[in-house]
């Protein structure tokens, strides 16, 4: 059988496998499932802005709580359906991230990446302190999905959310708007002096990033029942970061692998207890040092030297 | 296709952690006792912050408490025959966390029961998984009305509810004779309910009286205590856990605000207890008052004692109230097994709805009109001041209730 | 004088008298960013381990408080030179896709490291270091602690010390050659390869320095480096990116930014304001106030 054939194979038998996933990992390992596929939406639509427009941005977490809080109060405040909720969490991250961008456009560097740390920032603050409307760190109850105890309708709806992501940042990079923020990422001045209107494409990467956190964020408070200002802590930003690095920031997979990878490990971890998040930080450093391109570029590399060996060197 | 790929490398991924996950044995917990009993083990379920942003100290204590007993329950024979193993997870007193070990001891672990917890916003979340999965909760160290008032079955409270709290509180500061309280509260369930209960009953009593949020995390109180010396109180009552609860004695004292012979200081957290007020406050924390469950000189049951030199001997540094606490949820939990005949949830509910057992702190038992004190274990409170430098609890005075009053309220020069 | 002027007084001055402190911060990040061209965004926590030394030293060696801060500075610039060796040099390489990317990601993920791996070393409890003086201190119109204000005092002390190295020394004009053109002060025969850890390790020490001075005054545990790395960045921002006299002045205005804000606006959103100042002047004067080429 050629490879290509037992690629094909192997695909539609992944496939199949992750379609029915709930019915044969258990409830626990559902409940993992469900939170890295939140995590693939927050991170892939994150490595848009960050990793093919090169923006730096520790705001994801803001927008991901914004869309939670907006969606839950919707829900909880004025009787909405949560899926309309939802909605409105996208809406409202959407608008944020255009706020934010528009904030930065300016900016450059360390100078962008330290005014959305401070918004991040601001932000998690004014959660906290609007008690009323937010109940702060206390947090907001919200309202489930879907009646009943089961996660299975959760699971293919957050599997849906993910692979429409998916498919929309797909779509989007493969456009001439793809190659055009990758120009942005490379040398700003030049596609600028290029005839490239910088604002409207930045504009349009920050409100697309944050809008997707938002939906992820919605889905995660309706699912989980919950919504808290821990959402959006820099401790919540590191684990974007590490899912986005492990994987491979700028690739398309990378997010992807990522996110499912560190959500494995991170369940893994909890064993050492105290000494967890100390580790997982660790091996972040350590994955940053010496595999900067993540995952993704040690799996390559991998095959590059497996190829190499299965051919010997030509004379 | 791209994304195929990227799809299959991503279940590819998936299922290869999966299968490693099914070979993984359960997680470590502390060791059972030498003469442990054989069988199938109890799981209890243990949650509570043991890494920021919750306590540390407190959710260590409430493991320690239920370890001891737990031991204590191995080496009598176990619990209807079976040994007792407890899981204890970090819910690190957020809601996210809290959730997501509740999920494991719930659906992975599969506990009988669990117990725990000191802060309300966790708890909140947590008691959600409790009631969707039909498993009984007992809150251990969290106090917020909310807990109470949603009614739920499984959901049972050991400490005192903010309501009790702070009803005991108002009675204090009318007790002693202040007319004009400043309240600071956290920006939590439990300090911003405190200020709006506080507020109520300090309006029907006709006081003057103001109130302040702050951030829990803040270290420079300096410009809220500035605005509270403007108002020129005559007790400072701050509802502030953790550090915050220190640095408040201390920069108060700083500011020439309190402890004063003006105004009093009192503090209604558990922090008061744990000998780094010392470490850290220092002098300041001469003549602050504080509100507890136990105290020596009135000491509550013959079960009290022997418990608080044990933790004492075992881990170097006496319980506060929340380990008492803590050694109750345990006790109620073996009750309810025994009295059941079985670990069923129903059967444990009713079992322990019915109950009157003796406790550490005294009797113990739940009602079940709804309200702010359903599943409300009556807690004593007790109201005592710190007279001399770097003293331990157990040499404080009772300056309130009147009828456990050891000495008046202390004035420094 | 009016009860409104008198109150707003007491805020600056008690502002002005921290602001001190976390101006030695900014003053060590400074450094770090003219020098190396990099943000730490570890400098919180760096901030943390000195207070952490401050405490080893203080209350569990018995050192003498003042003895104890330059314990702290020491261990803490030998701590931030391993780190600059260990993690940062690719920055260096040239083989980096995006270094100033990496750099950030390093620094962040540090400090995650950094602050989680002080849990299980010295425990959940809070930690305190033993205090420069005891008591308070009237200045007229607040009433200060006195370790805060002793602290304060330390605190001038050390910038003056250190803008008179950068003046003065050969290894702080080396420094500031550096900072200037880095290609150039290679041509110059300055060894920038071996400046860099020295550089990241002076500002790391500044940093400790200030965790050491305030451990008695807010204690020490594993997050008490976040708050005072937002207002070292707020004042970093304010004074200018690279900038010693603006870390100086941005630390003063800061103090008096905040204390408006707290009597104009809400006192809870106090440290809010400095991120609102951060935004406001990064949109006005992306530099900052003071900022340029310059250290």
């Amino acid at each position: 059988m050629s490879s290509k054939a037992v690629k094909r194979a192997a695909g539609i038998v992944l496939l199949v496998a992750l379609l029915t996933l709930p019915f044969w990992a258990g409830v626990y390992w559902t409940h993992v499932a469900i939170l890295s596929l939140y995590y693939v939406i927050v991170v892939s639509s994150w490595n848009l802005l960050v990793g093919y427009t090169g923006q730096m941005s520790f705001a994801q977490v803001s927008f991901s709580s914004l869309g939670g809080y907006a969606s839950t109060i919707m829900a909880t405040r004025l009787g909405v359906h949560p899926v309309l909720g939802m909605v409105v969490g996208v809406a409202a991250g959407a608008i944020a991230g255009y706020l934010l961008g528009v904030l930065c456009l300016r900016m450059r560097g360390v100078y962008h990446s330290l005014a959305t740390l401070a918004f991040a920032e601001a932000f998690r603050t004014v959660l906290n302190l609007e008690y009323k409307v937010t109940r702060g760190s206390l947090g907001l109850l919200s309202v489930p999905l879907f009646p009943g105890t089961s996660k299975v309708p959760y699971y293919f709806t957050v599997l849906g959310l993910a692979a429409c992501t998916l498919f929309i940042l797909d779509r989007i990079i493969r456009s001439p708007v793809g190659f055009t923020l990758q120009a942005i990422r490379e040398d700003q001045t030049a596609a600028s002096v290029a005839g490239v209107p910088l604002a409207r494409f930045k504009l349009f990467a920050f409100s697309l990033t944050a809008g997707m956190a938002g939906l992820g964020g919605a889905f995660l408070s309706h699912y989980i029942g919950v919504v808290t200002p821990d959402w959006a802590t820099q401790n919540a930003m590191a684990f974007i970061l590490a899912m986005a690095i492990m994987g491979g920031l700028g690739t398309f997979v990378g997010p992807i692998v990522g996110a499912v990878t560190v959500q494995f490990l991170a369940e893994y971890l909890r064993v050492l207890g105290r000494y967890y998040m100390s580790f997982f930080g660790l091996t972040v450093l350590l994955m940053l040092r010496f595999a900067p391109g993540g995952l993704l570029a040690v799996f390559q590399n991998l095959r590059a030297s497996w190829a190499r060996r299965r051919q010997p060197a030509r004379e | 296709m791209r994304l195929t790929r990227s799809l299959s490398k991503l279940v590819t991924v998936v299922l290869v952690l999966a299968l490693l996950a099914s070979c993984k044995p359960a997680s470590p917990t502390p060791s059972a006792g030498p003469a442990a009993p054989k069988g199938e083990p109890i799981k209890i379920g243990g949650i509570g912050p043991l890494s920021p942003p919750g306590t540390p100290a407190l959710g260590e204590e409430i493991m320690r408490a239920f370890q001891l007993r737990i031991d204590e329950i191995n080496a009598a024979g176990g619990l209807l025959g079976r040994p007792v193993e407890l899981v204890f997870e970090d819910s690190g007193g957020a809601p996210e966390k809290g959730t997501a070990a509740m999920e494991k001891l719930v659906n992975k672990d599969k506990v009988v029961a669990v117990a725990g917890e000191g802060h309300s916003s966790a708890l909140l979340a947590e008691m959600e998984v409790a009631k969707r999965n039909h498993i009984v909760l007992i809150d251990c160290e969290a106090w917020s009305d909310q807990i109470r008032l949603r009614g739920y079955q499984e959901v049972f409270a050991i400490p005192a509810g903010n309501t009790m709290f702070n009803k005991k509180i108002a009675e204090f500061v009318k007790g002693v004779g202040f007319q004009r309280p400043f309240v600071i509260g956290e920006d939590t369930d439990f300090g911003i309910e405190s200020i709006g209960l506080l507020e109520k009953a300090f309006q029907e009593m006709g006081l003057t009286y103001k109130s302040l949020v702050v951030d829990r995390t803040t270290k420079d109180f300096v410009p809220f205590l500035l605005q509270a010396k403007e108002f020129k109180p005559d007790i400072l009552v701050c509802n502030v856990t953790g550090v915050g609860s220190y640095l408040l004695i201390k920069q108060a004292k700083e500011t020439g605000l309190a402890p004063t012979a003006e105004c009093a200081f009192f503090s209604g957290v558990a922090d008061m207890g744990y000998p780094e007020l010392w470490d850290t406050a220092a002098a300041s924390a001469q003549y602050v008052v504080w509100e507890t469950a136990i105290h020596p000189k009135a000491e509550f049951t013959d079960l009290t004692k022997p418990f608080v030199d044990k933790f004492t001997k075992t881990y170097n540094r006496p319980p506060t109230y929340s380990g008492l606490q803590a050694y109750d949820c345990i006790l109620v939990l073996e009750e309810a097994i025994k009295m059941a005949g079985s670990t069923d949830t129903d059967k444990l509910i009713a079992a322990l709805e019915k109950m009157k057992i003796k406790g550490t702190r005294g009797e113990i038992s739940f009602p079940t009109e709804k309200g702010v004190y359903y599943h409300q274990a009556y807690v004593p409170l007790l109201f005592l001041q710190y007279t001399a430098v770097g003293q331990t609890p157990d040499k404080c005075e009772i300056v309130f209730p009147p009828e456990l009053k050891t000495a008046p309220l202390a004035k420094p020069k | 004088m009016s009860e409104g002027l008198k109150l707003f007084l007491s805020y600056v001055v008690s502002g002005l008298v921290i602001g001190n402190v976390y101006g030695l911060m900014a003053l060590g990040l400074t450094i770090i960013l003219g020098v190396m061209k990099i943000v730490n965004f570890a400098h919180g926590e760096f901030y943390m381990l000195g207070g952490y030394a401050a405490y080893l030293f203080s209350i569990k060696l018995g050192v003498s408080p003042l003895l104890s801060i330059v314990a702290a500075m020491v261990i803490v610039f030998l701590i931030g030179a391993f780190v600059e060796r260990a993690l940062l040099t690719p920055f260096y390489g040239g083989k980096l896709d995006r270094p100033s990317d990496y750099a950030l990601l390093m620094t962040f993920a540090l400090s995650v490291f950094l602050m989680n791996v002080m849990i299980p070393i010295f425990g959940p409890y809070q930690k305190s270091a033993a205090p420069l003086a005891q008591g308070s201190v009237n200045l007229g119109v607040v009433q200060v602690g006195a370790t805060r204000l002793l602290a304060s005092l330390v605190a001038i002390l050390l910038m003056a010390l250190l803008v008179v190295v950068l003046k003065r020394t050969s290894l702080g004009v080396a420094l500031r050659a550096i900072a200037q053109d880095r290609d150039a002060a290679a041509v110059c025969g300055i060894d920038v390869n071996r400046m860099n850890p020295v550089a990241f390790g002076i500002g790391t020490a500044m940093a400790a320095a200030a965790g050491a001075l305030l451990a008695p005054t807010f204690l020490v545990y594993p997050a008490c480096g976040t708050l005072a790395a937002s207002k070292a960045n707020a004042i970093l921002v304010l004074g200018g990116m690279g900038s010693v006299k603006g870390a100086i002045i941005g630390a003063l205005l800061l103090g008096v930014l905040e204390a408006l804000g707290v009597l104009f606006l809400t006192p809870g959103y106090r440290d809010v304001y400095g991120f609102i100042v951060i935004v406001l002047v990064l949109l006005i004067k992306p530099t900052g106030l003071f900022g340029g080429q310059e250290i």
